[in-house]
């Protein structure tokens, strides 16, 4: 997901308490057939439908039918799970997300948003019932097991809110032994928001995401199914998808899979069948008013299909994103492995939707674009590239958005600034519009300046301090981290760690020690010294030169000839300050008049430093980090210090406020 | 008319630079206490470069950013500094437009007594003004809304985009014929030396309901000239003007500021010029005025005496 960037505001807060019984489930539906049967010992080794080797170990295999109500905005759907229980113990409870009960006044997502707000959405806005959302499990029942339907209850395990209906559960009669699979049979009934935090839909326009009863996953030998919160996203198992949408005949569809048939039906409504493989999420999308743009990438892996489904009034546009996509493709395809899937859906949401935007799912991301935007204003361009990169770091390397968002969204960040750069240029990637330019990089230090001690990159998305401390941190202050890191052992070992990472880990649940690991074996070096501060640890990085002084040797005596430049000598000191709690080794360049320039090393263990040098020159200026390495570094504007003022800088902010102040002046003034 | 006006600007080019040097004096003051919280940071720091060589956004908002500028550092100065320019420019109109009445420079006391004598009529017309700007501000929002409504109800941005740039230059033809008709009140208060600000604002509105396309032009072309003039000195600021080269945004930025003034002055002085060359016989149209006697506007020149004879 992309925080969002361009100011869209949604009224949204709890002030109507509302009927929350929609996502009840029911307990009269008669049981089904069922049949429970063993399944391959080893799910990699299925072939898929296509003929292709698994990628991933397919621990779900979901088929789904669902036919759009565009009028009642709802779905109505059965879904059929086979779970093959790969654990190595028998299963006898599962517990299933049922996400869109998170938009309904009581639910822990819509508290979590009334105390701290969430993208889009300030805690202080106020609840809108356009933005009610439910699933309601009909009926649910097991092969070879019968009705579960009456033993269907919510769960709460993260805050035990009882009026949260995000998570169910339902317990066998009998467990389903190691190996064997499971079938389970459901409908269910969705009711969509208007569009809000990624999913709904705007007056014509569908994103129907997280919109099926999902099982959680096993994982470390519990089941982890955590309820949906404002700051969290996803986390499932990988499998196959077999999806049947049906929807009005005149809309045109988009979805996380391939397309293998389309019909026509009689009621002037078309059926269009998918398929995917080796996900973990379907996520699909409708409206009349797309234009598919088609185009195609070829990558180590072969042809990739692009289809860029442009909402009204973009097409425009449609240049900006291709390049953005393509060119990301490259450079992943390149730096960090090859791009296994033969599609790529891009959504670009319409006028008002722009909720639905900036969101990832497997082979299809929704992007983000104003029809006004200006060419030097990448908002389109850092987007598109922001949720292409999560087709790695979340769709491949699925790693548990609820526990470790910094090992998605930030390692995402920090492959954002450096493909940006790579793209549009250094300094200039984010904005080059008017003499004034932005680079990502900067863009995430900000970020991370705003919130920069709350919380560790490890801690839960839940738990963070806030909402903003939770984006600051896991997006910002990650890319930040990573940054430093490159600093350390060199960009490209960490892009060779990265490329690793994503080779050991691709189609698995890792966790952050994989990751630190990659690191480790990729630079040969133990780094735990700065892991322990940056990635578990809250503490802040900030060095300062303190002072800067040349006094004449001679300084005691009475009448000391005039100084000459090469002949007078000087003892020069330079302090250095390590204001913050970070230790971190750094380097000082101390330039001196006459031209040297001494660079220091310093292991940044105790509090300050100071450097005494005896020449026939003055030192001129110190600073801290010349390189500019250290992007954790808090304050960069202490980093430096000049014997002489230079004040450039401050003259040509002093113009712009005189000439802004006098622009005020004159609007008041035509009140006269 | 314009061409009378701008030579009566020309004439008493006084007027010009001691409006011109009141925004830049106090634009100095207001800014100074921004200036000692940016200098302490920048003047001995390297990473000022990145806001010298060129100017980068991140660094800047990372500047902004800092406690410093959190107490207000950036605009507690312009706004307590724009109300005195406010005040000032309440106290000079009655002045300048005497000036221009009469074409004849006035000394500062004189001057200054002129705006003095206005000083609280000008006041209770701003609130008129302020009054008169509700209805517009209403229909501003009538626009908005129309807009928003009609973004909800379609993705095509077309029709909302239309309607809010149709909105925008409805309302700014709105605003602009508002300050007309408190401009040309502010001149017949000056001209006829009224008292009373109803009446005053009463025979602007005739003058102004009844030679609109006349006076509007007045308005509208000094306007547009500050409108295109400003954006090519954007342009050229952005294009010619080297990132380091701060005396050159100086100058150019003064220009612009200084064009502003020229302006809206020249649009004074033409208003005036109007006023004394046209408004007599166009008051004679209409109804007369209720408690303003005819022959006041017919004959200015005449004491009020031998008016009453």
């Amino acid at each position: 997901m992309m925080r969002h960037r361009m100011s869209v505001v949604f009224a949204l807060s709890i002030l109507v308490v509302f009927n929350t019984s929609g996502a009840s489930a029911r307990r009269n539906t008669p049981p089904k057939v069922a049949i429970l049967h063993h399944a391959a010992s080893d799910a990699t080794s299925v072939a898929s439908a296509t003929g292709c080797k698994a990628l991933s170990v397919r621990v779900v295999s979901y088929g789904i039918d669902a036919r759009l109500d565009a009028d009642k905005k709802a779905i109505e759907a059965t879904e059929t799970l086979t779970y093959h229980n790969l654990t190595g113990q028998p299963l006898q409870t599962f517990p299933f997300h049922l996400y869109l009960n998170a938009f309904q006044p009581q639910s822990t997502f819509m508290s979590e948003v009334r105390q701290s707000g969430t993208r889009g959405t300030g805690s202080e806005a106020g609840w809108d019932p356009k933005h009610y959302g439910a699933i309601e499990v009909q009926s649910l029942a097991a092969d070879g097991v019968g009705d579960l339907t009456p033993q269907m209850q919510f769960i709460q395990p993260d805050d035990h809110n009882p009026d949260d209906h995000t998570v169910f559960q339902v317990t066998l009669p009998k467990p389903v032994p190691p190996n064997a699979d499971i079938t389970f049979r459901m409908t269910f009934h969705d009711q969509l928001p208007e569009v809000v935090e990624r999913t709904g839909y705007k007056r014509d326009f569908f994103m129907v995401a997280q919109w099926f009863p999902k099982v959680g996953v096993w994982w470390h030998g519990a089941w982890n199914c955590h309820q949906f919160h404002a700051t969290t996203e996803f986390f499932a198992d990988f499998g196959v998808f077999d999806v049947k949408v049906t929807v009005p005949r005149n809309y045109v569809l988009g979805a996380a899979g391939d397309e293998i048939g389309s019909d026509d039906n009689p009621d002037g409504t078309r059926t269009v069948t998918y398929h995917a493989e080796d996900t973990h999420d379907f996520s699909w999308t409708a409206s009349p008013e797309f234009t598919d743009v088609e185009d195609s990438w070829t990558g180590t892996a072969g042809p990739v299909k692009i289809h860029l489904l442009m909402s009204p009034g973009h097409l425009g546009l449609k240049g900006r994103y291709l390049q953005s996509l393509k060119g990301t493709l490259d450079y992943f395809d390149r730096w960090y492995g090859a791009y296994p899937y033969d599609r790529i859906t891009v959504v670009d949401p319409p006028r008002g939707a722009l909720n639905a935007g900036g969101m990832e799912y497997p082979t299809l991301i929704t992007g983000g674009a104003a029809w006004w935007e200006p060419p030097g204003l990448r908002l389109t361009e850092v987007v598109t590239e922001h949720e292409f990169g999560h087709q790695y770091w979340y769709g491949m390397v699925a790693t548990n958005e609820f526990e470790e968002a910094w090992l998605d969204e930030g390692i995402n960040s920090y492959v954002e600034v450096k493909i940006m750069a790579a793209l549009y240029g250094q300094g200039r990637s984010l904005i080059d519009l008017w003499g004034a330019t932005a680079d990502d990089e900067g863009e995430q230090r900000l970020s991370y300046l705003s919130t920069p001690d709350a919380d560790p990159l490890t801690r839960f998305a839940f738990q963070f301090m806030s909402s903003a401390a939770y984006g600051d941190t896991t997006y910002g202050k990650t890319a930040a981290v990573l940054l430093t890191l490159e600093g350390i052992i060199g960009e490209e070992t960490l892009r060779n760690a990265l490329h690793t990472y994503f080779e050991r880990t691709k189609f698995t649940h890792p966790t952050g020690t994989d990751f630190l690991k990659a690191v480790g074996d990729a630079s040969g070096q133990d780094l735990s010294w700065y892991f322990n501060q940056a990635v578990s640890g809250t503490n802040v990085l900030d060095y300062e030169v303190l002072g800067i002084r040349s006094d004449r040797a001679d300084w005691y005596r009475k009448n000391p000839p005039p100084g000459k430049k090469g002949q007078t000598l000087y003892r020069d000191t330079v302090l250095v300050h390590r204001k913050g709690d970070f230790l971190f080794p750094t380097e000082t360049d101390i330039r001196f008049d006459d031209g040297e320039t001494v660079r220091e090393k310093w292991d940044g263990r105790d509090r300050w430093v100071r450097y005494t040098y005896l020449k026939r020159a003055k030192v001129i200026s110190a600073e801290v980090d010349p390189d500019h390495k250290v992007r954790l570094d808090r304050d960069f504007f202490n980093n430096s210090q000049t014997a002489v003022a230079h004040p450039g800088a401050t003259r040509k902010l002093e113009v712009y406020a005189v000439f802004v102040t006098q622009l005020f002046f004159q609007l008041l003034a035509w009140l006269v | 008319m314009l061409r009378a006006g701008w030579g009566l600007v020309w004439r008493r080019q006084r007027v010009l630079w001691g409006v011109y040097s009141v925004s830049l004096v106090l634009a100095l003051f207001a800014i100074q206490p921004l200036v000692a919280t940016l200098q302490p940071v920048l003047d001995h720091s390297l990473a000022a470069d990145r806001l010298y060589h060129s100017f980068d956004l991140a660094t800047f908002a990372d500047l902004l950013s800092r406690p410093e500028f959190a107490r207000g550092a950036v605009t507690r100065g312009p706004v307590l500094f724009g109300v005195i320019f406010l005040a000032l420019m309440l106290l000079f109109t009655g002045g300048i437009l005497k000036v221009y009445i009469e074409d004849r420079s006035l000394a500062t006391g004189e001057f200054l007594g002129a705006g003095g004598e206005y000083f609280w009529r000008f006041f209770r017309l701003l609130m008129f003004l302020l009054i008169a700007l509700a209805p517009v501000r209403l229909i501003h929002l009538g626009f908005r809304a129309w807009s928003d409504g009609l973004a909800n109800r379609w993705a095509q941005p077309a029709s909302s985009v239309s309607v809010r740039v149709g909105g925008t230059l409805a309302v700014l033809f709105l605003l602009m014929a508002v300050r007309l008709w408190f401009d040309m009140a502010e001149v017949l208060a000056v001209a006829e030396e009224e008292y009373a600000m109803r009446r005053s604002m009463v025979g602007g509105l005739r003058l102004t309901w009844n030679n609109f396309g006349a006076l509007f032009r007045i308005y509208l072309l000094p306007s547009l000239l500050v409108w295109i003039g400003s954006a090519l000195a954007f342009w050229a600021w952005v294009r010619l003007v080297p990132h380091q080269a701060v005396a050159a945004s100086l100058v150019l930025s003064q220009g612009v500021i200084f064009l502003w003034i020229l302006t809206r002055l020249w649009q004074r002085s033409s208003e005036v010029v109007w006023y004394q060359q046209r408004a007599p016989e166009t008051l004679l149209q209409p109804s007369p005025l209720p408690e303003t006697p005819i022959e006041a506007f017919l004959r200015p020149e005449v004491p009020p005496a031998e008016v009453s004879l």
